[in-house]
């Protein structure tokens, strides 16, 4: 995790299952033979900082982290993406795969996802793109708002603008309350 | 055959539908309005959406590329439709813009234009266009104006600024001279 001064911090709140007496010496899980091995950690909070400004915050049940491919493999996942005062947007899943050094994600097993305002939506993969700061998912997905529901193939979510993209048989229902 | 009807029929249908108002959808499309069935479930489809803030702030989503949107007995096609939702959190759209080649129908009435505006608090659409003119079909005959108004409570039409009215002869219908219009003749 680093990007434009950023400091990336994990906080490994539980049980490090995999690194009693340090990292190396044990066998690696799925890299290299000469590799260092994974470590395998519970209840972990990843927290990414843009300035003072903490952008990014992961928290999963359990993690996997590949010391060789820096690729941390995360179970029961949260991502916060938290900006100024345009609120938090949250995207949770069973799985998720986070790249440490590029802070690109997928998520999936069934994603769930929420913004300011109410807004939730639901889809089977997200993939997030750090260095656009997009959301993609090109599975089916649906967007609740109020009595607003919108389902579509895939979608876009660019979180600087916080523009929504939906891509291929769109539709918008607002159902009579 | 074909006949034109002259402008006072033209008039008298516009005025004779302003003047009654219907009270149920079908009296609106038997005269010649759109009317909207406001608890009826919107629908839109489209190949494409954007969500984005419309210049005053306001939340909006942009469908493109076969729109259709349906409430009730009412469809609108459109190639571009741009929904702007209240502040408030809401899931119905304060207004509807529609661009490209329009169309609204509700029963045997078609309207054709360039940009609708629906705007579902004060209950109007405006049809308008642009290089051509905003039009109004009931079965074989037509309206065509510069702009036509509609008020989607009521189920009444408006058409401003030359207006043309054409009036064709139904299979069968002997021909017969233009008569001074009779509230809902030629409307219904």
């Amino acid at each position: 995790m680093r990007r434009g001064g950023r400091i990336a911090a994990a906080s490994l709140c539980a049980v490090c299952l995999g690194c009693s007496a340090g990292l190396e010496g044990f066998e690696p899980r799925r890299s290299a033979p000469q590799g260092l091995p994974p470590a395998e950690l519970e209840g972990v909070t990843f927290e990414a900082y843009r300035g003072e400004q903490r952008e990014l915050s992961v928290t999963a049940q359990r993690a996997t982290i590949d010391l060789v491919t820096r690729v941390a493999d995360l179970e029961r996942v949260t991502f916060r993406f938290s900006e100024d005062n345009r609120g938090q947007i949250e995207v949770a899943a069973p799985t998720g795969e986070l790249k440490l050094d590029q802070d690109d994600f997928v998520l999936s097993g069934g994603v769930l996802g929420s913004a300011q305002a109410g807004e939730r939506f639901s889809t089977e993969t997200v993939r997030y793109f750090a260095a656009r700061r997009e959301l993609v998912s090109s599975t089916p997905v649906e967007l609740q708002r109020t009595n607003l529901v919108l389902r579509a193939d895939g979608m876009n979510l660019g979180l600087d603008e916080r523009r929504l993209r939906l891509v291929g048989k769109v539709e918008a229902r607002v159902v009579p309350r | 055959m074909r006949r034109t009807a002259v402008l006072p029929l033209v008039l008298g249908i516009a005025l004779s539908v302003a003047a009654q108002e219907p009270t149920s959808t079908g009296e609106a499309v038997d005269r010649l309005g759109l009317r909207f069935t406001p608890d009826a479930e919107l629908v839109i489809t489209a190949d494409l959406a954007e969500g984005a803030k419309t210049e005053a702030g306001q939340e909006s989503v942009v469908f493109s590329q076969h729109v259709r949107a349906t409430q009730g007995d009412m469809r609108l096609e459109c190639d571009w439709l741009q929904a702007v939702y209240p502040k408030a959190a809401s899931g119905r759209p304060d207004r509807i813009t529609a661009r490209g080649s329009v169309l609204m129908t509700q029963g045997t009435n078609q309207a054709r234009c360039t940009e609708a505006s629906i705007d579902n608090v004060a209950c109007t659409a405006e049809c308008t266009s642009t290089g051509t003119r905003a039009s109004l079909r009931r079965g074989q005959d037509d309206i065509e104006a510069n702009a036509i108004y509609f008020d989607l409570c009521k189920g009444t039409v408006r058409a401003v600024g030359d207006v043309l009215i054409r009036v064709r002869e139904r299979p069968g219908e002997k021909p017969s001279e233009p008569k001074p219009a009779e509230p809902g003749a030629g409307g219904g």
